[in-house]
């Protein structure tokens, strides 16, 4: 806590001084130098890595943003976590964590990038496999190494792609050469676009690369996996922002892809959050919902020439990432009190927890609404990225309002071991923690909407989008929050009765997917691979060995045998057949 | 000066046949008979000394039947060190006959000695049945029906052998080494002078019991004593080899009427001796064939009839006679199978050192004497082209690492049995041979870092038989 | 005559270059590569000879052979200190004839990646002694052979003379295969005959590759100035490519020649282990680094996508087995083949950039596989068990394990701020210009081995314990320290692989960096490999 309070402390005097200048502070130095070669291209003749610290604006608001959800999510934990075993684990971890995020945002060069991507991604996979001893946890903490570590490999792979087609790590450097550079080729630069897209995705959580996040957000403690949403999605939008130039720089069908990409993955996320009623896995779809909208409309940033709106979608993924924090931090203490995760179990907080329950529907609020200013900045309703995203921000709007409802109204109903009237309000040290999260999305939403607040982020000049704009991305967010009031009110048993059954069928269908694949696919790959080690290679190798002892074994038999006119048979028989097949003897 | 020359000769000669007459008549106290070992050890090594010191002069005696060159010089002062060394590190207790067990290696060592500094085919062949005499003689002491065995091969070889020379001497129409060659030079590869050429090999390889002809001579030694054994698998061998490398040096011109035959034999030899070594059960036996692998190494040296072939051959020659002459010395009673040497990394560890280089030099292991001669005939073979054959050579050496391994398991790692459940006493423990067995872990060990002189006299040795 | 010509070569034996760096002039002898050897070998000669009746000097022989390597290590650390980084020659050169007739000499010597791999066997000679506090039979033998292996390894590296090389080479298989044999595990035996047998099969092939080459050269000598500098025809640098890369597989290892590995590591004893994987399995990827990569630049270009695949099947291969492993010690074997498979690549590559990383990625690897390993041997033993049916749950009731665990599978996977992951970041860096396919293989393996070890660790660390395992107890003091020492190296070397530096300046504080020392040399190496034009290996 005392390391994130200084570190904010220290980020807010470094913004402090930065506000008026429009120049990022830049400082560089040597850490890495080896020479490789004599001969050759001078940018391959050594390799570097330098340690290039860059902070403009967007790095000073992002550090913020992020040591806010640090504190907060910390001091919700020091209270509602003291139960979790390994405190000074866990305290440890996060300082990395926050070591590791505030690394991410200040690299200029890719390669020190990478290292405290790397670092940020282990202490995070530390954090949500942070319950020793306990099944599920430990179980569904596996793909919170392997699935981000497999993006995280994608980045690296698309840095070193880079790298060995310019020989340059640092942005400065190697984004002025992307098309003047004697190697480089167009799909070079595709190669390396999506392979950097799937690796800021993979941290992104977004639709399909989100399940390191959800299949954890039960499991591990809620201060982990709130962390894991909140820092990652700056981190990662921020990274995105960045090396957007060299995707843009690749060509026109693949920056469209990736728009695809994240507008598929906007609609999907909330969608699925309609389906099952695990709370916190819904508070966290939805996040990842709103973080793609946030990157979609930075890809159409980029997208349209001239354009400076790319910053809104940044933006936009600022006010999220507290209000998720806050929801999911909320969320648990409500699960935590009513003793499940299953919403059609839930009901009644809004007269039992007041306080936690409004912080839901507070959180829910900002990220439902937490589009609104990047769209009415970037994106036209009449477009067809317009309807997508309007779809994608109804659909977020309809989740976030389905979880309120569904916790805050209803009976609570009795269940074995579960008394409802012994339900009480989280200790009251943990209830402003959230608030103060949710507090600072809602002003970075509001933020989000006036261009002024743009302007000093990404220091360009942003047009002010009409009212109109904003008036309806509003409206669209009000209708779904609007439509599962209606549907609550009139029958809250059967909505959630319809979202549980689909939840079933949904878990059904991703476990038939699962277990096929696994039956198919990654059985037989490692049956092979096993028998293969296992058998086969000892087999042949023995088999071998066999094949010389049974040779041995004959050679010594042989001194058994009659030894007079074995020796006599054997002088002759090599006297003929080597007279005969000498050169020059025979003839 | 010169006829100091032969001085080793008639030392070790007379010796011999000293300890042979006082032994039939008993004129040896049981004082001396303690003190025997030391003195003829003592005795061997002064002719050794004498070899080393008046042999570089060179000289040709009984009218060239006996010729002293750096070659002989080489094989003698070989043979004369593994000879010491066995006398001082064997267990006279596990042999059978002090007196003979002393005599015949002296003549087997004598017999050497005639091989290697023979200059024509007769003192080339008496020399090899000298010694292959003595090591029929030791045989006989235990196993008389193996001994008989032994005759009867040995008498085959030595008919072989006899066919083999009287043709080769009507072809060259001189018995003289040197004037043989000067002859060939001007002569051509035919089938009726590559037939007894390859008889001759053919005998050299029964006495020298490289496969597929060690049948009689490995089954021999491992009925023999523990000196026996040595004799037979070392310094009857010794001397085959010795005459095979004069005989190939003086064939030399005509090099395609053996290389192909000495090629075959030299594969089976290095590869069969190895999987032989692996599929051993008893440590002797194992020695065996691991000498027999290292004999086919001493052949395919030969195959490359260039001057640096017949000098690594010869350079390796000397670390096999010393490694396979004392290996069975060293090692003492092996009856009970590999059992016998449990735990005498323990019991006994100066002999557990000396078995263990013994064994790992005849497997070619580095860095002891048998690696340093492999390699030098392995750097033979690749100048001559003879990859397939090297090839075939390093797989043998591997065979015979790994199979030096499981000996070395039961030495070391095992532990010894009770007093009560142990089948084969251990080695009984004198000075004497507690010294031998350090002075032979010295010698093993001491011929690599001291190779390069070595290898110099055994190029010396090569060029002496008039190798360029 | 020798003793002349030995003394003679001692004093012609070009002495430490003058060092410019912090501990100049402390140490300088012409003798140091020759004492890294040789020392090891006397003093497990003198303790074989000592009396120890009943075992009673048992502990002082461990503080030997302990102080032994501590003082090999001081050594090393001057010799890495006032190595000169940036010259490409050969430092601490030694040049004794030996068998003069066939052209073999004592040659001995280091450039850069020869210093790093010496201070590799260096720091895992200390590791593998502290690993084997815990020997109670046969001390003397044990550690006797031992320092032999240690002094094998240091031989192997320094060697400057094929002869020479082969010596060491082929000499390490014996003490290996006795110490397995003698102190192994339940399958010790066919572990120690499938060592010897592999093993075999590698000294072969590079027994027959240097003679191929000494025979295409002339045949004058087995020197590396004059057999590696040989201008010979590709077809002959093909042949003798293929037989060192028969020959490194057999010892890195490499698919589908690491017969031997799975049975050693998982039933040799815990230090026999670390230094078989830390530092002896390292050789092969420095033989084909000298052999093939700096000498044969022909041959590996035709052999590069051959070596890029084995690299590739190699970690897929074993990130797939351990998935479905039982055994933890298995498990941790088939994870150890990842480093190199990592460092195969580097070299496959043919890059500049690349083979900097091949030579990181040997000390890197190197450590991370003798630390997956060891931690894997010493939790079987602290929990009484390897299977993986019966470990379970031991995180809360062996936190320094499971840390050191955590640390060694982020290691093998290249976890940045430990030193694989400079290794392979130089390694990918380097391999996608000229080997994608193989590098976008190896990364998928690597992907494969981060959800082997989830599971791993999900089933032995993090899960509920099993009740009815036997107890468990945490690292001692001795194995914390040797896994903690591995730890430490990686740390040390992700952290500062350049040296610790004030902020601002070049200067190294007191190290001068593993990848400066490193890159002494590696420019000569490199050099046919250097494209004219960047990318145009698309």
């Amino acid at each position: 806590m005392f390391g994130a309070v200084t570190t904010l402390l220290a980020s807010l005097l470094v913004g402090w001084g930065l506000a008026k200048k429009t120049t990022p502070f830049l400082a560089t130095y040597s850490y890495v130098n080896v020479p490789v070669a004599f001969t050759g291209p001078t940018n391959f003749q050594g390799f570097g890595i330098d340690i290039v610290l860059r902070v403009d604006h967007l790095t000073v608001v992002a550090l913020i943003v992020v040591e806010l959800c640090i504190i907060g999510v910390l001091g919700w934990h020091q209270v509602m976590g003291r139960s979790e075993p390994g405190a000074a684990r866990f305290n440890a971890l996060i300082s990395v964590l926050l070591f590791g995020s505030t690394g991410v945002l200040v690299s200029w060069d890719l390669a020190e990038l990478l290292a405290f991507w790397g670092v940020a991604g282990a202490a995070t996979y530390l954090l949500l496999a942070h319950r020793w001893a306990m099944d599920e946890a430990a179980l569904r903490a596996r793909v919170a190494l392997a699935l981000p570590f497999v993006t995280d490999l994608s980045l690296l792979c698309g840095v070193a792609w880079l790298y060995a087609r310019y020989g340059v790590n640092n942005l400065t450097t190697l984004l002025p050469i992307l098309h003047t550079n004697p190697g480089w080729t167009v799909r070079s630069l595709v190669v390396a676009s999506v392979l950097l897209f799937v690796g800021v995705a993979g941290r992104l959580a977004l639709w399909p690369l989100h399940s390191w996040v959800t299949r954890t957000a039960v499991t591990a403690p809620p201060a982990a996996s709130a962390l894991a949403q909140a820092v990652w999605s700056v981190l990662a939008i921020v990274v995105l922002y960045r090396l957007m130039p060299i995707v843009v720089a690749s060509n026109t069908q693949t920056v469209k892809g990736l728009l695809y990409a994240c507008g598929a993955s906007a609609i999907a996320a909330p969608l699925l959050a309609l389906v099952g009623n695990e709370p916190r896995r819904i508070v966290t779809l939805l996040g990842s919902g709103a973080t793609a909208i946030g990157a979609a409309v930075l890809i159409h940033g980029f997208q349209v020439q001239g354009a400076t709106f790319a910053i809104a979608g940044v933006a936009c993924v600022f006010a999220v990432a507290p209000a998720r924090a806050a929801g999911v931090l909320a969320i648990s203490a409500i699960a935590a009190a009513m003793r499940t995760d299953d919403l059609a179990e839930m009901g009644d907080a809004w007269t039992r927890m007041r306080v936690s329950a409004l912080a839901v529907l507070v959180a829910s609020l900002v990220i439902g609404l937490s589009a609104v200013g990047a769209l009415a900045f970037g994106v036209s309703s009449r477009s067809n990225l317009g309807l997508a995203m309007g779809e994608a921000v109804l659909l977020v709007a309809i989740g976030g309002a389905r979880v309120f409802l569904a916790v805050a109204l209803g009976p609570l109903r009795r269940r074995r071991a579960f008394e409802p009237d012994r339900v009480r309000e989280a200790a009251s040290a943990s209830l402003a923690w959230p608030y103060w999260l949710v507090l600072g999305g809602a002003l970075l939403l509001v933020a989000s909407l006036i261009h002024g607040w743009l302007d000093f982020v990404d220091g360009n000049k942003h047009p002010t989008p009409g009212a109109g704009a904003y008036v309806l991305w509003f409206v669209v967010a009000l209708i779904g929050f609007a439509i599962p009031v209606l549907a609550y009110l009139r029958d809250k048993d059967g909505a959630l009765l319809v979202s549980a059954w689909a939840g079933v069928w949904l878990r059904r269908l991703s476990y038939t997917a699962s277990s096929n694949f696994e039956r198919f696919i990654v059985a037989p790959v490692t049956e092979i691979a096993v028998r293969l080690g296992e058998r086969w290679i000892p087999v042949g190798d023995g088999g071998v060995g066999g094949a010389l002892d049974t040779t041995g074994r004959l050679v010594v038999a042989g001194a058994r045998l009659p030894v007079v006119p074995l020796v006599i048979i054997a002088a002759v028989i090599l006297t003929v057949v080597v007279g005969l097949v000498v050169p020059g003897v025979f003839r | 000066m010169k006829n100091l020359v032969l001085l080793p000769e008639a030392l070790v000669a007379a010796t011999a046949v000293i300890l042979l007459t006082a032994g039939r008549l008993g004129w040896i106290s049981p004082t001396a008979r303690r003190s025997l070992p030391a003195v003829v050890s003592l005795l061997t090594l002064v002719a050794l000394g004498i070899e080393l010191w008046a042999g570089a002069t060179l000289g040709s005696y009984f009218e060239g039947a006996l010729v002293q060159d750096r070659f002989a010089l080489f094989a003698k002062a070989a043979v004369l060190l593994a000879a010491t060394i066995a006398f001082a590190v064997v267990d006279w207790t596990a042999e059978d006959s002090l007196t003979i067990g002393l005599a015949m290696p002296l003549v087997a060592t004598f017999g050497v000695m005639v091989a290697a500094s023979a200059g024509d085919l007769v003192a080339l062949w008496a020399g090899l049945e000298l010694a292959a005499a003595a090591g029929v003689v030791m045989v006989a002491l235990r196993r008389p029906d193996l001994a008989l065995r032994l005759v009867v091969t040995g008498g085959m070889a030595s008919a072989m052998l006899l066919i083999g020379l009287a043709f080769l001497y009507a072809s060259a129409g001189t018995s003289s080494l040197a004037t043989m060659r000067a002859v060939l030079f001007s002569g051509a590869p035919t089938l009726a002078l590559a037939i007894p050429v390859f008889f001759v090999i053919s005998g050299l390889a029964v006495r020298a019991a490289l496969a597929p002809f060690q049948l009689a001579s490995i089954p021999a030694s491992l009925g023999a004593s523990p000196l026996g054994a040595g004799l037979v698998l070392g310094l009857v061998a010794a001397a085959a080899a010795t005459v095979a490398i004069k005989l190939v040096a003086a064939l030399t011109p005509i090099p395609t009427v053996y290389s192909t035959y000495l090629e075959v034999i030299a594969a089976l030899a290095m590869v069969g001796g190895g999987a032989a070594a692996l599929a051993a059960q008893s440590p002797r036996a194992r020695l065996a064939y691991l000498a027999a692998g290292q004999i086919g190494w001493v052949a395919a040296g030969l195959v490359t009839h260039y001057r640096s072939g017949l000098a690594g051959s010869l350079f390796l020659l000397g670390a096999f006679a010393v490694a396979a002459t004392c290996g069975p010395a060293v090692m003492g009673r092996a009856d009970g199978g590999e059992h016998a040497l449990a735990g005498m990394g323990a019991l006994r560890p100066a002999r557990a050192a000396g078995l263990t280089l013994a064994m790992l030099s005849l497997a070619g292991a580095p860095p002891l004497a048998g690696f340093f001669g492999e390699f030098a005939v392995a750097a033979a073979l690749a100048q001559s082209g003879h990859f397939a054959l090297l090839a075939l050579g390093v797989f043998g050496s591997a065979l015979s690492v790994a199979a030096v391994a499981g000996t070395l398991r039961v030495m070391y790692i095992q532990s010894p049995p009770d007093e009560a459940r142990r089948t084969t006493r251990p080695p009984v423990l004198t000075g004497l041979s507690s010294f031998g067995a350090v002075a032979f872990c010295v010698v093993i060990a001491a011929y690599g870092i001291l190779s390069s002189p070595i290898l110099g006299l055994a190029d010396q040795g090569a060029e002496a038989l008039g190798l360029r | 005559m020798i003793w002349q010509s030995v003394s003679q070569a001692v004093f012609a034996a070009s002495p430490s270059p003058t060092p410019t760096v912090p501990g100049a002039g402390i140490f300088s002898s012409s003798l140091l590569l020759s004492l890294t050897v040789w020392v090891p070998v006397a003093v497990a000669i003198a303790i074989a000879a000592m009396p120890n009746p009943r075992g009673r000097y048992d502990t002082l022989m461990k503080q030997i052979a302990f102080f032994t390597n501590l003082g090999m290590m001081f050594v090393l650390g001057i010799a890495y200190n006032q190595f000169q980084s940036f010259l490409p020659t050969v430092q601490y050169e030694e040049k004794v004839p030996w068998l003069q007739a066939v052209g073999a000499t004592y040659h001995l010597g280091v450039d850069g990646p020869g210093m790093t791999m010496l201070i590799l066997s260096g720091l895992i000679g200390i590791v593998s002694v502290l690993a084997s506090l815990g020997v109670r039979e046969r001390v003397r033998s044990y550690f006797c052979l031992l320092l032999l292996t240690q002094a094998t390894v240091n031989g192997a590296i320094v060697a400057r003379d094929m002869f020479v090389l082969i010596l060491f080479w082929a000499a390490a298989a014996i003490p290996l295969a006795m110490l397995v044999i003698g102190w192994g595990g339940p399958r010790r035996y066919p572990a120690a005959w499938r060592l010897l047998g592999y093993w075999g099969l590698g000294t072969g092939a590079l027994v027959v590759g240097t003679m191929t080459l000494y025979a295409a050269s002339g045949g004058g000598s087995f020197d590396m100035d004059v057999l590696l500098k040989a201008s010979i025809s590709p077809r002959v640098q093909l042949a003798v490519g293929l037989f060192m890369l028969v020959a490194a597989a057999t010892r890195l290892p490499l698919f589908p020649l690491h017969g031997w590995a799975r049975d050693v590591y998982s039933e040799a004893p815990v230090g026999v282990t670390v230094i078989v994987a830390g530092s002896a399995s390292r050789l092969g990827a420095y033989l084909l680094l000298r052999t093939l990569v700096a000498a044969e630049p022909s041959a590996a270009h035709l052999l590069s996508p051959l070596l890029a695949a084995l690299a590739a099947v190699t970690v897929g291969y074993g990130a797939l087995v351990a998935l479905r492993a039982l055994d933890l010690r298995q498990a941790a074997a088939y994870l150890a083949l990842i480093p190199g498979g990592v460092t195969a690549l580097a070299l496959a590559a043919l890059q500049p950039l690349s083979i900097a990383g091949a030579v990181l990625s040997l000390f890197a690897g190197g450590l991370a596989a003798a630390l997956i390993v060891g931690v894997c041997a010493t939790l079987s033993e602290r929990a009484q068990s390897r299977s993986l049916q019966v470990l379970a749950g031991l995180a809360p009731r062996m936190p320094i394990v499971t840390w050191l665990m955590v640390i060694a599978g982020l290691a093998v996977l290249g976890v940045p701020f430990l030193a694989t992951f400079d290794s392979e970041l130089m390694t990918f860096f380097g391999s996608f210009k000229t080997q994608p396919i193989g590098a976008f293989a190896v990364a998928a393996g690597l992907a494969v081995a981060a959800v082997a070890l989830a599971s791993l660790w999900r089933r032995v660390l993090f899960s509920s314990p099993n009740p009815d395992a036997p107890g468990v107890s945490d690292a001692s003091l001795g194995e914390t320290w040797y896994l903690g020492l591995l730890a430490g190296g990686l740390l040390w070397v992700g952290l500062f692989p350049g040296g610790p530096k004030l902020p601002g300046t070049d200067s190294p504080l007191f190290d001068q960096g593993l990848v400066n020392v490193m890159a002494a040399g590696i420019s000569d190496i490199a050099s046919p490999y250097v494209l004219p034009t960047p990318g145009s290996g698309q």
